[in-house]
């Protein structure tokens, strides 16, 4: 068998199709020996917001697509807009045969670490979530309206503070695998309880949790091919990492790095015991004292308009874009190798900084180069790489700059990008696409760029006044696209 | 008969609490704040409740009231307050009192009068009788029964638990000050245990920082809009530079520095490096100060930044911006200290410069260290003193040199140790060039006294009422008072037995069609004025064009000669509503036809009248209409500047955070708690 295995034709060319009509990822690549698929492999399968229909439609043709096989699944993290598909269309999945699925070692329920962090995380997420049903709680019975009646800006009050509340809804509804868990009540479950659940593994789904340094070769149906593991680092200070480090002087006090203070008084409701989340020893309250009292009634009519009762759960904000910007660094990012041209395809997920950071700290890969083993850094596979699927939907900090996309240097690059304004959420508008880092990549592939969105609705945004793209480039970009115009995919094939 | 104290002394911590964990610095860290006595029953309540400050410590996250503090006990007395500790909530209410006086007494000596917080802006059923539209519709009709009154608010109220977060910010609409507290990862794991609590309403520089955007808002209520990059950088900036320098009034703080690092005696590295720890205190506090210079962690060296005089130019965040105005000031302050400890140096070393061996001589520290402080109060006094020479709306950096530069010209004539000099310096090397200036130089940048031959006639009919309001001002008991008579004064009272015609009634009547007028101020008081979208105006019985008074104040100062000036400061504010269209090439065009306009566009001027000379002394505008095209006698909207307001709020800027980014609604809706926004990065 090994030896069938070692003389089995090469893969010449894959063939990758984009699944479109929304913001989200949903791939399936197909790996050629001439015109003969010999192995498909699937990553994500997600869209905000989207509906059972929407997966209804794709999943089925994804389905005669693939003739209902798959060799090898990849799902990069847990965030709705790349895995709500699988549950929307669990009934088709159910006849879809998967052979193997690979995750990020963070859902590896033997990995001690993982477990630990999963554990953090589901704080997190529950007490986001709990801030969230308190601010829809309040919003849902008017308060604002009518705490703010007599104001005078109350319009753009009131406007403010639903636009907040609306915003961390958003936020919220990323968060997937939690939502699974608030229902359970239990922590929130690894992908792989989830993906059981939405039929995708199935008895006989070979699962492998893949760590930063691996790599996988010799796939049944993909010689030649090499799949290198670049993140999610084992290491919570890349995961926690949105943006480079700055200023000059240790700040001496920082946040803690789960925001307990915050935390535990969000999910006071669920805890057991309340005296550890009390900043001051009880004989402060006084409660019965007269000047308690008086303070308190000070409190209670001295106009509503200057409480303070909701104003604390507005900290909620930057602990969920946290949280999101971390559950993004936990993205398994691949490259993908043909052995023979060293040509690479990136798929970094949704990966942000921390992750792009941490492949450049001591990683290194051992490649094939005419035979002889090396070892390689992540410069290697940067300046190898020919196609990009773009990390967290074109946002700045979804592509490392100096440590990523400039490394990429191959004159033959062809970029994809899974923005589509037909479904989106409205927050997401101000940060995607970053018009620079399209010009970047435009410029870059010389127009061999692909937006699973209408481009006519994206290239508005990305050509801002301080961009410039060059009209051969469009043109080109334009050309690429128009073929897939009405169609609810794209396609493109990268030789090997 | 026993005198009342002048001052209540009050312990609190210089920086934070952590450094009062640490040997060598615990003892610096404990100063006594002197704050104006405040006396109960009626003047300070437990809280402390006094007549500028409610201190209500209610802690919304676990829904708990921590016992308020009295100042009046006499064991609380006797030992000048509580002992400063981070795990007793009534020391932190005195903290935060002791602090925000302090910061408001400071205020009053620049300003020279009292402090009064924006108003409760509230809306007003004035339509007696006719009931008010039960339903909420939005047509014109309910919304010209819609009028808004401005309330008095006599205390700001501090909440020093009301956030779990590393956070504070000042509420522009509940008045009111919010601290944080979060659980901390200490830097020095050996100083604090993990997951400490942190308060930030401990920190002398955070809660100075808040207190100051309080007041800065009720001095110029406006530059809460973002209406050009350099407005709200001008709110954290200015509170970042009031706390800094106030922190610096305290020679104790300084002493130990002085006499601890003695190699460095020209000590300008020295404060530089001091200004960034004070700010460093907690969070995300501090980092405006990152501009004034860096330190490198490995050989523990500090060194200042030196400007490439490009920043303005391309700094856009608005703290990196604000950081940018906060060095730009500290160059200033440093230069003048420089300056005044120059011949202290000399008489140390001998006129060697070079200092002996051992430990630095007591008395020069102290030397040393009273001269910081007394150049520290000095920069204070004048950037607290230029916000009375500031336009009511749109702020920009230069503008605000050109308000230090007149304040201090109008104060100080005589400049025998070149202060100007070393503020224009410092703004010139960061590239902040006030518009429509050709040259640099104090005459240039001073407001000119503007010609008035024509319209001082009725100056003079201005002055005297003027000077009555002056004096109603100055036998006010309370500052409730001071707001009443303000107001009457402004919009007139006519129904008591004392009747005054108010001054916006006299402004819309006299200078009605007084072309020098509209050159003065750039606002439009001809007719025709609904050409460019400003709304018309019934108040008194005839039609004219609508524009508002927004402040109105009395200033007496006396400077260091012993000059006195008595000054009355009013602002006027006029509002186009109009509507700004984009072509197919994306040229923006003002439309003043259109059926929808909504957009506002201001135009605003301060106004300074000296009472002794019965003159109107500046004149400080934003102008609404295009200045040059008056002088043609055409009405047209200053389009140039609408249009730039409008680009900078409508354009495709790409947000500066993601927290922006996501919670943002633009920089048209000011009233989402723009401090709060902007401390969230």
């Amino acid at each position: 068998m090994a030896k069938a295995a070692r003389t089995a034709a090469k893969v010449t060319s894959i063939k990758i199709r984009m699944y479109r009509g929304g913001t989200g990822d949903f791939f399936v690549l197909q790996f050629k020996s001439k015109a003969t698929v010999t192995f498909q492999m699937m990553i994500d399968c997600g869209c905000i917001d989207a509906t059972k229909q929407h997966f209804t439609d794709r999943v089925t043709d994804l389905k005669a697509y693939t003739k209902g096989k798959i060799d090898l699944l990849v799902v990069t993290h847990e965030h709705a807009d790349h895995i709500n598909g699988f549950k929307l269309a669990a009934d088709i999945f159910k006849d879809i045969e998967f052979k193997k699925v690979w995750f990020a070692w963070t859902e590896d329920d033997e990995d001690s670490f993982a477990n630990d962090l999963r554990k953090n995380y589901s704080e997190l997420d529950k007490a986001i979530r709990m801030a969230v049903d308190k601010l829809n709680n309040i919003a849902g019975n008017n308060y604002f309206e009518k705490v703010y009646a007599m104001e005078g800006d109350k319009d753009e009050m009131i406007e403010g503070r639903k636009a907040f509340v609306n915003s961390m809804n958003a936020l919220n509804d990323l968060n997937m695998a939690g939502s699974l868990a608030a229902v359970t009540g239990r922590p929130k479950p690894t992908m792989v309880e989830i993906m059981k659940q939405c039929n995708v593994i199935k008895n006989n789904t070979v699962v492998e949790f893949l760590n930063p340094g691996d790599v996988k070769s010799r796939l049944a149906g993909a010689a030649g091919i090499r799949f290198y593991v670049l993140g999610p680092p084992r290491n919570t200070t890349y995961l926690d990492l949105e943006h480079s480090e700055e200023g000059n002087y240790e700040k001496r006090e920082k946040k803690s790095k789960v925001d307990f203070a915050l935390v535990s008084a969000l999910n006071a409701s669920t805890a057991s015991g309340t005296t550890s989340l009390l900043p001051f020893e009880h004989e402060y309250e006084k409660t019965g004292s007269n000047e308690s009292v008086a303070i308190k009634k000070y409190y209670d009519t001295e106009g509503d308009w200057r409480k303070i009762d909701y104003d604390w759960l507005f900290s909620a904000g930057s602990l969920a874009m946290r949280y999101e910007a971390s559950i993004n660094n936990t993205s398994l990012a691949l490259a993908i190798q043909f052995e023979d041209s060293e040509r690479v395809l990136l798929f970094p997920g949704d990966a942000e900084l921390g992750n792009w950071e941490s492949w450049h700290d001591g990683l290194e890969w051992p490649v094939k180069i005419n035979g002889q083993t090396e070892k390689k850094k992540i410069d290697y596979f940067l300046s190898k790489t020919v196609f990009y699927k773009i990390g967290h939907h074109v946002s700045q900090n979804g592509t490392a700059k100096g440590k990523g996309s400039e490394m990429m240097t191959s004159d033959d690059l062809t970029v994809m990008a899974t923005l589509d304004f037909r479904r989106i959420k409205p927050n997401w508008l101000s940060t995607m696409p970053n018009d620079l880092l399209c010009e970047e990549l435009i410029n870059k592939s010389k127009g061999k760029f692909y937006f699973s969105g209408l481009r006519d609705k994206i290239m508005p945004n990305v050509k801002t006044d301080r961009v410039t793209i060059k009209k051969t480039h469009e043109a080109t970009l334009n050309k690429l696209n128009k073929p897939f115009d009405g169609k609810f995919f794209i396609e493109c094939e990268v030789e090997g | 008969m026993i005198k009342k104290p002048p001052f209540r002394k009050l312990r609190g911590y210089a920086f934070d609490p952590s450094l009062s964990m640490k040997m060598d610095t615990a003892l610096i860290n404990e100063i006594t704040y002197k704050v104006p006595w405040e006396e109960s029953p009626n003047d300070l309540q437990p809280g402390p409740i006094g007549e500028y400050l409610e201190v209500v410590d209610y802690d919304p996250t676990v829904e708990k009231i921590y016992a308020p503090v009295n100042l009046d006990d006499k064991y609380v007395l006797a030992q000048d307050g509580l002992s400063p500790s981070a795990s007793n909530p009534q020391f932190h209410q005195q903290m935060v009192y002791a602090v925000a006086m302090t910061t408001i007494k400071n205020f009053e000596a620049g300003l020279g009068r009292p402090v009064l917080w924006s108003p409760h802006v509230v809306e007003v059923d004035n339509s007696a009788g006719a009931k008010k539209a039960t339903k909420k519709t939005k047509n014109k009709e309910a919304e010209s029964t819609r009028t808004l009154d401005n309330k008095f608010v006599r205390r700001l109220r501090i909440y020093p638990h009301a956030l779990r977060d590393a956070n504070a910010f000042y509420s522009p609409q509940k008045k009111a000050l919010l601290f944080g507290y979060f659980a901390a990862r200490p830097a020095d794991i050996t100083l604090q245990m993990p997951d400490n609590l942190t308060f930030t309403c401990l920190s002398h520089d955070i809660i100075a920082h808040e207190t100051t955007h309080a007041i800065l808002d009720g001095l110029h209520r406006r530059y809460t809009e973002d209406t050009n990059p350099d407005v709200l950088a001008f709110h954290e900036a200015f509170a970042d530079i009031v706390a800094l320098f106030q922190h610096f009034t305290f020679p104790e703080v300084l002493k130990n520095h002085i006499a601890a690092t003695r190699g460095d005696l020209a000590a300008q590295n020295l404060l530089g490096k001091l200004a960034q720890e004070f700010g460093i205190a907690i969070g995300s506090y501090g980092a405006l100060r990152d501009a004034i210079g860096t330190f490198d962690k490995k050989t523990k060296k500090w060194t200042p930044v030196e400007p490439t005089g490009d920043e303005y130019r391309t700094v856009m965040e608005p703290h990196d911006r604000g950081s940018i105005l906060v060095s730009a000031v500290f160059e200033a302050f440093l230069n003048i200290y420089k300056d005044r400890v120059a011949d202290l140096l000399r008489i140390a070393s001998n006129g060697t410069g070079i200092l002996q061996q051992g430990q630095l001589n007591p008395d020069l520290v102290n030397r040393l260290a009273d001269e910081a402080a007394k150049a520290s109060r000095q920069v204070l006094n004048i950037c607290i003193r230029a916000l009375d020479y500031c336009p009511p709306i749109d702020i920009t950096f230069g503008d605000y040199l050109r308000a230090i530069i007149t304040a201090d010209m109008d104060l100080v004539p005589d400049d025998k140790r070149n202060y100007r000099l070393a503020f224009i310096d410092a703004f010139r090397r960061r590239g902040i060039y006030p518009a429509g200036i050709k040259h640099l130089s104090v005459e240039s940048l001073s407001y000119a006294i503007p010609e008035t031959t024509q319209l001082q006639g009725l100056f003079d009919i201005l002055v005297s009422f003027l000077k009555g309001y002056s004096n109603a001002i100055i036998y006010a008991n309370s500052r409730e008072e001071i707001f009443n008579i303000n107001k009457d004064y402004i919009a007139g009272k006519y129904s008591d037995d004392k009747k005054i015609y108010g001054l916006h009634r006299r402004i819309m009547n006299k200078f009605d069609g007084s072309q020098e007028f509209e050159n003065l101020t750039g606002l439009m008081f001809s007719n025709g004025w609904e050409n460019i979208s400003i709304r018309t105006s019934t108040a008194y019985g005839e039609e004219g064009p609508s524009f508002f008074i927004q402040s109105l104040h009395v200033a007496s100062r006396v400077g260091p000669d012993g000059k006195q000036s008595n000054q009355v400061i009013m602002s006027l504010v006029q509002r186009s509503q109009t509507c700004v269209e984009k072509d197919d090439d994306g040229n923006l065009s003002v439309n003043h036809k259109a059926a929808k306009k909504e957009y506002d566009f201001y135009g605003g001027c301060t106004l300074i009248f000296d009472l002794h000379t019965q003159k109107l002394k500046y004149a400080i505008s934003k102008p609404l209409i295009d200045i040059d095209a008056h002088a043609k006698n055409i009405y047209k909207l200053n389009e140039s500047r609408c249009l730039a307001t409008y680009k900078y709020q409508h354009g495709h800027t790409v947000p500066v955070t993601r927290y922006q980014a996501y919670f943002g609604l633009g920089k048209r809706n000011s009233a989402n708690e723009p401090f709060n926004f902007l401390h969230n990065h």
